[in-house]
């Protein structure tokens, strides 16, 4: 049974239809891309997951339970990151820990590895706003991972991230994934991203946001740092592209916000 | 929005690049600008052949009498005690109506126009009635600058709830955290800011309510010992009450002000 389930999923804003009927599933520890243009109702999606906000209609079930708010077992991970400014590193990788009643000094402990998982070594002291936007979403990434929650929700993670920096924080996603084997909904609207962190893609268009496509991603892990040179990868990346176009002619969805 | 901290060192506004002065320029113009004041005062008073017209040097030297004579400490201290214990009644109600209206809008809905119409209302008008209601002792005094202290920081408290970041609150939702945890971790951190203007602004209103109402109950404190000795012509004794005024009111203010800074500091960029 699919770990998360998205039966005849709708939402409206106003007039705007921003899902429509959508269904989705996950198997557990599977890693998905929800891959689309801006304004394709990718991120209602995920927030729907998340059980931030209700559907108009249909259900999501995660494990086999209907979705009615947050759940414990889930976590996600922003695209502006959301430290809490008046926090350091660690304790904003704490924050899930001390939010189930954890004494700090022990949440402290707690987090170490996680602060080493995604390198932030010697930066634990550091405020938020003394960190480079790589640094600051390694907390995110850390404090969503430091609850060891079964599933990670990612809205664009890396969106707002410089193109290097972006590509050294999918190497680090995929070796802690490799590590922890998380379920992971991986929203992006970047087609090399999914095609380099997914087992599966599904490519949505706008208006209303559904899914058109559902790709399986063939290569094996771990993967290869010169994946994006397999003529396989090429191959899928042309089709995505074509999907995205038909669908979006005037947002062909790699470059923008 | 009231008392929002800005920044008036950012209010550059020149064509072409002026070369900043250093720290020691600076510290010599600012003990130059008070030294000159004060030169100033005591050339005109010792120029001036009216007795009423007393220089620093005469503030001084009552300043020494009142210590000497023990009237200084006792009337500093009635003010003291007064104005601390309505600042901390003041801002403790001011803080938790102010988070109350920040976060829950029908509780604003209820209380804004009496906070708005308080607000405006110039304080000092009510200070003879509740001096009837409440006596001649400490407990009008205490009221008074509770009164006073209350509203800067309710508003900058409500004002600071508003504007704590919808993304952060989501985090917290996103966390399963519980509506008090929030606010420990998110509401009042992010309106600490806000909070601290809405203390500042209330030290000055504060000290005006315990002088005002010690004017009004004549029995003791700094107010009374200004009204006593300007009612004797004691110019230079009169004054020195209001020096030590000044140096409170500043000396909190400044403190205020720097704990404000040192929080945006921190925010700085987000």
């Amino acid at each position: 049974m699919a770990q998360i389930r998205a039966e005849n999923v709708e939402k409206h804003f106003g007039h705007v239809q921003a899902l429509g009927r959508l269904h989705l599933e996950v198997e557990t520890n599977e890693f998905v891309s929800v891959l689309g243009p801006s304004g394709c109702g990718k991120t209602t999606l995920l927030r729907i997951v998340a059980g931030l906000v209700p559907p108009d209609g249909g259900t999501v079930y995660v494990d086999g339970e209907p979705v009615t708010g947050p759940r414990p077992n889930t976590t996600l991970v922003f695209q502006h990151f959301r430290l809490l400014p008046w926090r350091t590193a660690e304790d904003n990788v704490a924050y899930g820990l001390r939010l189930r009643g954890m004494a700090k000094r022990q949440a402290r402990e707690e987090v170490r590895p996680y602060i080493e998982m995604v390198g932030l070594e010697g930066f634990e002291k550091s405020y938020p706003y003394q960190l480079s936007g790589g640094m600051q979403q390694r907390v995110g990434l850390a404090r969503a991972l430091a609850i060891d929650p079964e599933i990670l929700l990612m809205d664009e993670p890396f969106g707002a991230l410089d193109a290097q920096t972006r590509e050294v924080m999918q190497e680090e996603l995929l070796r802690i994934w490799n590590a922890t084997h998380k379920t992971v909904v991986f929203v992006t609207h970047s087609i090399d991203e999914a095609l380099v962190l997914s087992d599966k893609v599904v490519v949505m268009a706008a208006r209303p946001g559904r899914i058109i496509e559902t790709i399986e991603v063939p290569f094996p892990r771990p993967r290869p740092t010169n994946l994006r040179a397999d003529p396989v990868f090429a191959q899928l990346r042309t089709r995505m592209w074509e999907l995205l176009r038909t669908t979006e002619p005037e947002e062909t969805g790699v470059a923008g916000g | 929005m009231v008392g929002v901290a800005t920044d008036e060192r950012s209010a550059t506004g020149g064509r072409r690049a002026v070369r900043l002065p250093s720290r020691v320029e600076e510290r010599l113009w600012w003990a130059s600008g008070l030294v000159l004041v004060v030169v100033v005062w005591q050339v005109y008073a010792m120029l001036s052949t009216s007795s009423l017209i007393v220089g620093p040097w005469e503030v001084v030297e009552a300043t020494g009498d009142l210590i000497a004579s023990g009237e200084l400490w006792e009337y500093a201290q009635s003010s003291a005690l007064s104005f601390a214990i309505g600042m901390l009644i003041g801002s403790v109600s001011g803080l938790v109506i102010g988070l109350l209206v920040g976060r829950f809008r029908l509780v604003e809905i209820t209380l804004d126009p009496y906070i708005s119409a308080l607000y405006a209302t110039p304080l000092v008008a009510i200070i003879p009635v509740l001096i009837v209601l409440l006596g001649f002792g400490p407990l009008s005094k205490i009221v008074i600058v509770s009164i006073f202290v209350f509203f800067p920081v309710a508003i900058n408290t409500a004002a600071g709830v508003k504007e704590v970041p919808r993304d952060l609150l989501e985090l917290a939702d996103s966390f399963c955290s519980r509506e008090m945890l929030t606010w420990r971790d998110v509401v009042v951190p992010s309106a600490l800011p806000f909070i601290v203007t809405g203390l500042r602004l209330s030290v000055g209103r504060g000290l005006i309510g315990v002088v005002v109402a010690e004017f009004e109950t004549a029995v003791t404190g700094l107010g009374y010992l200004i009204l006593s000795k300007s009612r004797r012509f004691l110019m230079a004794e009169s004054l020195v009450p209001v020096v030590v005024l000044m140096i409170a009111g500043f000396v909190l203010y400044s403190l205020l002000k720097r704990v404000e800074d040192g929080m945006l500091e921190r925010r700085r960029g987000l």
